[in-house]
């Protein structure tokens, strides 16, 4: 197939932030997962004292994946080819067969938080550290939402594309057949918030509904669907590019906890695999668009469209020309040292 | 973009072909070394092998069909490739052991690597203990460099069967895709190493082995599946470390690594564009 992309260097593949690479849950003390996000390989790891790191994948040795046939000893990964072990600030600890460890053997580490259920890296165009903390979600305390329902898939788009969903106004008539709609704006800046009514179809039943939409980073953002009987769903949606052509979109929903009780939780469970589905449903019903579109960096709008030039300026605040950090990667890989 | 800093296929001797897998009569379609051959073994018995007719009419300006330099030895067919078309440089040995030794069986596998891994790995003295089985590092007892070839001799013990055996290995290479690998001790051992580019990212890996012992059927069906099966096993995870590992310019070497930038170096001359006096190649 031909490379529809057009790259435009003001709406970079990857910009710098935070972005969710997995859920705690499916990563237990002493196991490994290998990840290939922002065009690079790196394993995720949990210790035994339950500490979660992301490293990047080869060892600087030789250049084994770690995650391919390594253990996790301890707090430590062994490398498969010839036992040399990293700990989660990606120092190495022993060589087995030598007295002395190398200076320069070192895995870059990446700045990593686990908060709420989900493991964040943050990443940055030249591997600097994280210049602001990983944003909060406004109102969020555990106890008061229900447990995260979960789903993951994988689409041939942008987070660009994805992200453009939320304020194009008018596909939601079009594509998903829901009722006309004109999105609302409630703040602009590093955090776009807006509103836009539409109907949801829930178990069946129709219902009007808004979606509180708050964009806080091209990684993620969340929504909270308001007006449905059950009371207000949250979910939080991360998208994370896998390279330059594929991203993995992230879902996690929840329902505002109305009762302790076991009732309660399996209620609010059944409801949230229920929005998580129409979710899919309508993600089922854009992806051919996304899939096949071309970026226009100059779209022709019309009257009625939404916001898209106001989204996409946010988005381009995020970070631009990743070339040359690919090329900085490129090198540090290709030594496998860090300096 | 390549997953590797050369060529994926320099200047060698390949083996294509196993020598019974070509009967006189029966041309054979063979990919390797990023075209594709066909060898033919004549009436007399000599193989020939050329670039295969394309699977499409001929055009205008299509390259004339090559036919390489070929020899037949040790059980298999070898073909002589040189990105410049110059003629072999260097012979590969007729390895007595093939004709006097018991032949126990023969594996192949293709993987996503370059032959150079391959070649590099026989002498990283650190991985024979993870991925071996030698129950401790080994130690290096020679090693020597020539200009079209080098020997290397590891020992330690090494579990076999679950009974650890004092192990002397030595593996000869000779150009880049062909090693002969011999274990002195109890129980003598020769494996024919053979490394062939199949394309830019995958290459073909055959052994075949042979140990001293009575030409007795029972006898050697019983070695050859035993061999086969421990083999097997004993390269399986060396398989995927090299399926998916990177290859670093610049590695983070340890004390006791042995001479790896010495093998990368030798390997140097045979991506070398330009006739070099050694190839006795005016």
């Amino acid at each position: 197939m031909t490379e529809r992309r057009v790259d435009d260097p003001r709406y970079p593949a990857y910009t710098s932030g935070w972005f969710q690479v997995a859920w705690s849950r499916e990563l237990a003390p002493g196991g490994m997962k290998s990840l290939t996000c922002f065009g690079e390989e790196l394993v995720l790891f949990r210790g035994a004292s339950g500490q979660a790191s992301v490293v990047d994948a080869h060892c600087p040795h030789l250049g084994a994946h770690l995650g391919v046939g390594g253990t996790v000893d301890g707090d430590c990964i062994t490398c498969p080819f010839h036992g040399w072990q990293f700990d989660g600030s990606g120092a190495c600890t022993r060589v087995p067969y030598a007295k002395k460890v190398p200076p320069k053997a070192r895995l870059f580490s990446w700045p990593v938080v686990e908060r709420d259920g989900m493991i964040f890296v943050w990443r940055d165009r030249a591997r600097r550290g994280p210049d602001r903390p990983l944003p909060a979600i406004d109102g969020y305390r555990a106890d008061a939402w229900s447990a995260w329902s979960t789903y993951e898939l994988t689409l041939k788009a942008r987070p660009l594309d994805i992200l453009e969903n939320a304020v194009d106004s008018p596909h939601f008539e079009h594509v998903h057949g829901n009722g006309p709609t004109r999105p609302e704006i409630l703040r602009t800046g590093p955090v776009l918030e807006l509103r836009q009514k539409t109907s949801a179809r829930l178990l069946g039943v129709s219902i009007d509904a808004a979606l509180h939409y708050q964009l806080i980073e091209p990684g993620f953002h969340y929504l909270r669907v308001e007006g449905l009987p059950t009371g207000t769903a949250l979910v939080m949606s991360s998208l994370i590019p896998v390279d330059e052509q594929r991203v993995v979109n992230r879902l996690s929903i929840a329902l505002a906890r109305r009762g302790r009780g076991r009732v309660a939780g399996a209620l609010a469970r059944v409801l949230g695999m229920a929005i998580a589905r129409q979710m899919i449903a309508t993600y089922e019903q854009d992806r051919p668009i996304w899939e096949n579109k071309v970026f226009h960096a100059q779209p022709v709008l019309a009257a009625g469209d939404g916001p898209i030039p106001l989204l996409r300026q946010w988005y381009a605040s995020f970070g631009t020309g990743d070339r040359a950090a690919t090329a900085i990667a490129r090198a540090t890989r290709s030594t496998g040292a860090l300096s | 973009v390549s997953r590797f800093p050369f060529a994926a296929a320099p200047t060698s001797w390949y083996a294509i072909a196993w020598s019974d897998e070509l009967a006189a009569g029966q041309p054979r379609r063979i990919r390797a070394l990023g075209t594709e051959l066909v060898a033919r073994r004549g009436a007399d018995g000599a193989v020939e092998v050329r670039d295969a007719v394309a699977r499409r009419w001929p055009r205008e300006g299509d390259p004339p069909r090559r036919s390489w330099p070929v020899h037949e030895v040790n059980g298999m067919v070898f073909v002589f490739h040189d990105p410049e078309g110059r003629p072999p440089g260097f012979a590969i040995p007729a390895v007595p052991e093939c004709t006097s030794w018991l032949p126990v069986g023969r594996l192949e596998w293709t993987l996503r690597s370059h032959i150079q891994e391959v070649v590099e790995n026989s002498v990283d003295l650190a991985h024979f203990e993870l991925l071996h089985d030698f129950t401790e590092p080994a130690r290096l007892v020679r090693f020597d460099l020539a200009e079209h070839g080098f020997a290397v001799t590891v020992a330690a013990p090494k579990r076999v069967f679950g009974l650890a055996m004092p192990t002397e290995l030595t593996i000869a290479y000779h150009g880049m895709g062909l090693a002969v690998g011999r274990v002195e001790g109890p129980f003598p051992f020769l494996n024919l190493v053979t490394n062939l580019p199949i394309d830019d990212e995958h290459i073909r890996l055959r052994f075949t082995m042979f140990v001293k012992a009575p030409r007795i059927p029972l006898v050697r069906h019983a070695i050859a599946a035993g061999l086969r099966w421990h083999v097997s096993r004993d390269v399986a995870d060396e398989m995927r470390v090299l399926e998916h590992k990177r290859y670093l310019e610049r590695p983070v070497l340890a004390a006791g690594d042995g001479p790896v930038m010495a093998v990368r170096r030798w390997c140097k001359r045979f991506y070398e564009p330009e006739p070099l006096a050694a190839y006795g190649v005016a």
